[in-house]
């Protein structure tokens, strides 16, 4: 890639982030100090409260993102626009995941330091300790898993949970924005063939997991080995084993939903 | 009426002069009629805990479904309880009708046998058990040292587990004893007297060895010099219980339970045979059971010619690290609580038991339950009963505090064959326990919070392998230090990972078609079948798990083999796009994109096929 193609897809960033900045009331105020707030809740009181920031992020950072874009209908101007509908599926989500790996890495940091210096405890004296989850989960895996181990498993599951739902939510997106807006009504969406898809999807999940519960199909032993694994990679070198595996399977995850994307928008009709 | 008041006043001081006497007198007798156990709480304690437990147990808030409790000193009974029922549904009350199954109790049966045909001078408990054994009884040996019945009491013959099926559902399937035991054969892993790894199959070989020698059925033996002298005439030792009508019967007026998320799951009958049954299939009452543990108290020892074979079988026959604690003495387990205390536990499909005696104070606990694993009774009768070991008894306090680490496998697992990728799944780390306190003679200590109240101790040794690797000891397993445990996790994790891509790029191939995008390179079909064969092979592995739990605890040879070539055919697979995308490498030279697929695609197949063949995925035959 030279250095032409660099800049073309950091203007298209810039483009968005000015988009994003127009209008008035926005949701990136809110987006924001939600984040602040659940990051600063998290550093002063449990750095469980810290996993909101993954999550929160990643369920309200594509539609911060694309809510000038919807209201003023401004989608359609890259029909018009020199652009490669390719570059600008790539720009977005090179934006989306940088600034979501970004936030996460940061607050990461800081739920870090919150579980070395616990400053909760400073503020609750020995009470903090019966309020302390991280360190009663630790307890009850009698030894096998450290505080740190814990945290790292649930954030980092919260984190690739987080990425695989802005995929998806910027997949859906360029797919058809008008069923994104988050504004309508659920009641007066249509449904589309994808939600037939899910729909039966969530069907068959619901009955395999039934016939296995009841013992018809043999789930139960099918996962066991799984969940073994996974409980093994917990606790390990404090859950950061798990964590690089869980973030493999959110790489995996996205590069899947941004060529997909890619697909699917070049053949769309604007 | 001055007679009269100095008769009455001395009748007053007379009267009160006995009661300050006598009364102290009767409560100094009541003192020392109380019976103290080595926990230092009396019996009436003891038992007030165990009905305290049982009041909390109400239909709508379930604690337990039933358990037999009996304590007694010497020959005297000094308490039996019968808590819950055997049957909820039916409301069939657990009583001294109840019976329950033994589970691994049932080996010290085989432990008595051997020791009274030792004391007859039949069997030598350092002779090579082949030699009382039919020829070529063993076919998966793989070293020549001899396995002596010292070996198989002190579950150090080398074997792993089974990976062969080993209880049967159906009473008309289950084989003779010798031919149940060929047909479960494990592979042999490491050389007699090296790794003790708790073995069903080497108890029962033990069992057999006594039917050999003696030429009469281990039951029928059993029956005559065991239950018939101590009269334990409700105990049935068969697989199928066909040996007592009356345990038959009363066997299907048991059901099992097992307690999840608070609620109690009803498990049925759970009458599963297991055809190499000297290693676990006694079921009786709980009175047969003490008397049984009365007996093995008793300095007359009822059951031997001499009191002094009795004596010999509760010596020490391996040890924690070079200290001279015992581990097991002639297959009886030794505990370290208060006391020392001798006996084994059990577990089957359907229940609990344990045994448990002290022999100084002849104090001795038995428990029964029908819940395969937890229950309360289970888990702390014995703590009551015998204490807990003190921190202080082995150490000084000055001891050198020291964290073991790396990680460990269990011994008992499965290292060969189709489950070999088991032990990796389950071991663990001693780091996060704690701090270890190091005694003498490669002894450990750790230091926990009491079940009951404060801090009690567990003692754990280590021991080296001639190979240089080291191991800790618990009662019945060693603990193997694996160093290369990380490198070996990681292969298997990016085999499983490798897998999902695959599926990932399936996906991506599909919608590539679908939009017309996919265009064909070279090699990209064979990719495409290995791709296929990554997900396959990982659905086979999860396929020998699954036949585990649904062919009663191993994998048949049919479906082994099965799921055995069809690792093979993944490794052949994945074998020809390894080959095909090196070749096609030197042709694409200018095309960087093309050259990183192939590059990936090579390391993505010759992974799995390391992992296969590591883990021993595609070897279907032997145990």
């Amino acid at each position: 890639m030279d250095k032409k193609y660099h800049k073309r897809i950091l203007d298209l960033i810039r483009t968005d982030f000015i988009t994003m900045n127009g209008g008035k009331n926005n949701m990136k105020t809110a987006v924001i100090l939600g984040t602040l707030l659940f990051g600063g809740l998290g550093f002063l009181f449990s750095p469980l409260m810290g996993l909101y920031v993954p999550l929160g992020f990643s369920g309200f950072f594509v539609p911060m993102m694309f809510q000038n874009e919807m209201k003023y209908h401004s989608e359609k101007m890259f029909a018009l626009l020199p652009i490669n509908r390719k570059d600008l599926v790539r720009s977005r989500f090179i934006m989306s995941v940088a600034l979501y790996v970004a936030c996460a890495v940061v607050f990461y940091l800081l739920m870090l330091i919150s579980l070395k210096l616990k400053p909760y405890y400073m503020m609750y004296g020995e009470d903090a300790e019966n309020m302390d989850i991280i360190k009663m989960l630790a307890k009850v895996s009698n030894g096998q898993m450290t505080e740190l181990g814990i945290f790292n498993l649930l954030y980092f599951g919260a984190f690739s949970f987080g990425s695989t739902f802005i995929s998806g939510y910027l997949r859906k997106y360029f797919k058809d924005a008008q069923a994104f807006d988050i504004t309508m009504s659920k009641g007066l969406k249509k449904a589309t063939k994808r939600d037939y898809q899910y729909t039966l999807i969530a069907f068959v999940i619901i009955v395999v997991v039934i016939l296995g519960v009841i013992d018809v199909l043999p789930v139960q032993s099918a996962v066991v080995p799984v969940m073994q694994l996974l409980i093994q990679l917990a606790q390990i070198a404090d859950g950061f084993l798990l964590g690089a595996v869980l973030v493999t399977m959110a790489i995996l995850s996205t590069v899947y939903k941004y060529i997909c994307t890619i697909l699917e928008y070049d053949e769309k009709e604007l | 009426m001055n007679q009269l008041f100095k008769r009455f006043a001395t009748a007053l001081c007379a009267g009160m002069m006995l009661f300050f006497v006598s009364v102290p007198s009767v409560y100094a007798e009541e003192e020392t009629e109380k019976i103290m156990l080595p926990s230092g709480k009396d019996v009436e304690w003891f038992q007030l805990q165990m009905d305290l437990t049982s009041r909390h147990n109400s239909e709508n808030d379930r604690l337990f479904a039933s358990a037999v409790v009996g304590l007694f000193q010497g020959d005297e009974v000094l308490y039996t309880g019968y808590y819950g029922e055997t049957d909820i549904a039916n409301q069939i009350p657990a009583d001294e009708n109840s019976v329950y199954e033994w589970g691994s109790i049932s080996k010290t049966l085989i432990w008595v046998s051997a020791m009274q045909l030792y004391e007859q001078g039949k069997l030598d408990l350092e002779t090579d058990v082949r030699e009382y054994l039919p020829e070529g009884f063993f076919q998966h040996l793989s070293y020549d040292e001899p396995i002596t019945m010292l070996n198989l009491m002190n579950h150090n013959a080398g074997w792993q587990e089974t990976t062969r099926p080993i209880w049967e559902t159906e009473e008309n399937k289950v084989l003779p004893l010798g031919e149940a035991l060929q047909a479960i054969e494990p592979a042999q892993i490491h050389r007699p007297d090296e790794v003790s790894a708790y073995s069903n199959y080497g108890a029962g070989v033990a069992g057999y060895v006594i039917e050999c020698i003696t030429g009469q059925d281990y039951c029928e033996y059993v029956h005559e010099h065991i239950f018939e002298p101590l009269g334990m005439e409700h105990t049935a030792l068969n697989p199928t219980h066909s040996d007592n009508a009356w345990v038959y019967e009363q066997r299907k007026n048991m059901k099992s339970y097992q307690f999840f998320l608070g609620n109690c799951v009803d498990l049925g009958y759970c009458l599963n045979y297991v055809p190499a049954y000297p290693a676990g299939a006694a079921t009786g009452t709980l009175s047969d059971l003490m008397t049984y543990a009365q007996a093995l108290v008793n300095e007359d020892a009822p059951l031997f010619q001499n009191p002094e074979t009795q004596k010999l079988l509760f010596t020490g026959t391996d040890f924690y690290g070079d200290s001279d604690i015992p581990i097991c003495a002639h297959g009886f387990w030794c505990e370290e609580h208060a006391v020392r205390t001798y006996g084994h536990n059990g577990a089957t499909t359907s229940g609990q038991a344990n045994m448990i005696f002290d022999l100084d104070s002849k104090i001795g606990l038995v428990v029964m339950v029908n819940e395969p694993s937890g229950n309360w009774y289970i888990n702390y009768a014995s703590d009551m009963a015998f204490g807990e070991l003190s921190p202080e008894k082995y150490s000084s306090g000055t001891a050198e505090k020291t964290k073991l680490d790396g990680y460990y496998l269990n011994a008992r697992s499965t290292y060969q064959g189709m489950l070999k990728f088991i032990p990796y799944l389950t071991a663990f780390s001693l780091e996060n326990l704690g701090n270890f306190e190091k005694l003498e003679n490669n002894l450990y200590q750790l230091r926990h919070e009491s079940k009951l109240i404060g801090e009690s101790a567990i003692i754990l040794g280590e021991k080296t392998y001639p190979d240089g690797s080291t191991a800790i000891q618990e009662p019945s397993v060693d603990l193997i230090h694996d160093r290369f445990y990380l490198v070996k996790l990681c292969l298997f994790t990016v085999y499983v990972l490798l897998a999902v891509s695959a599926i990932y790029l399936l996906l991506i191939r599909r919608k590539l078609k679908k939009h017309g995008k996919w265009t064909s390179y070279q090699g990209a079909t064979v990719m495409t079948a290995a791709q296929i064969a990554r997900i396959i092979s990982f659905l086979a592995l999860l396929g020998t798990y699954v036949a585990v739990s649904k062919f009663n605890g191993g994998i048949p040879y049919t479906i082994g083999a099965v799921l055995g070539i069809m690792q093979m055919l993944c490794i052949a697979v994945c074998g020809v796009s390894a080959v095909t995308s090196c070749i096609s490498i030197p042709s694409h030279q200018n095309e960087k994109k093309m050259i990183l697929r192939y590059v990936l695609n090579t390391i993505g197949c010759i992974l799995p096929i390391i992992t296969i063949l590591y883990f021993e995925m595609y070897q279907f035959w032997g145990c």
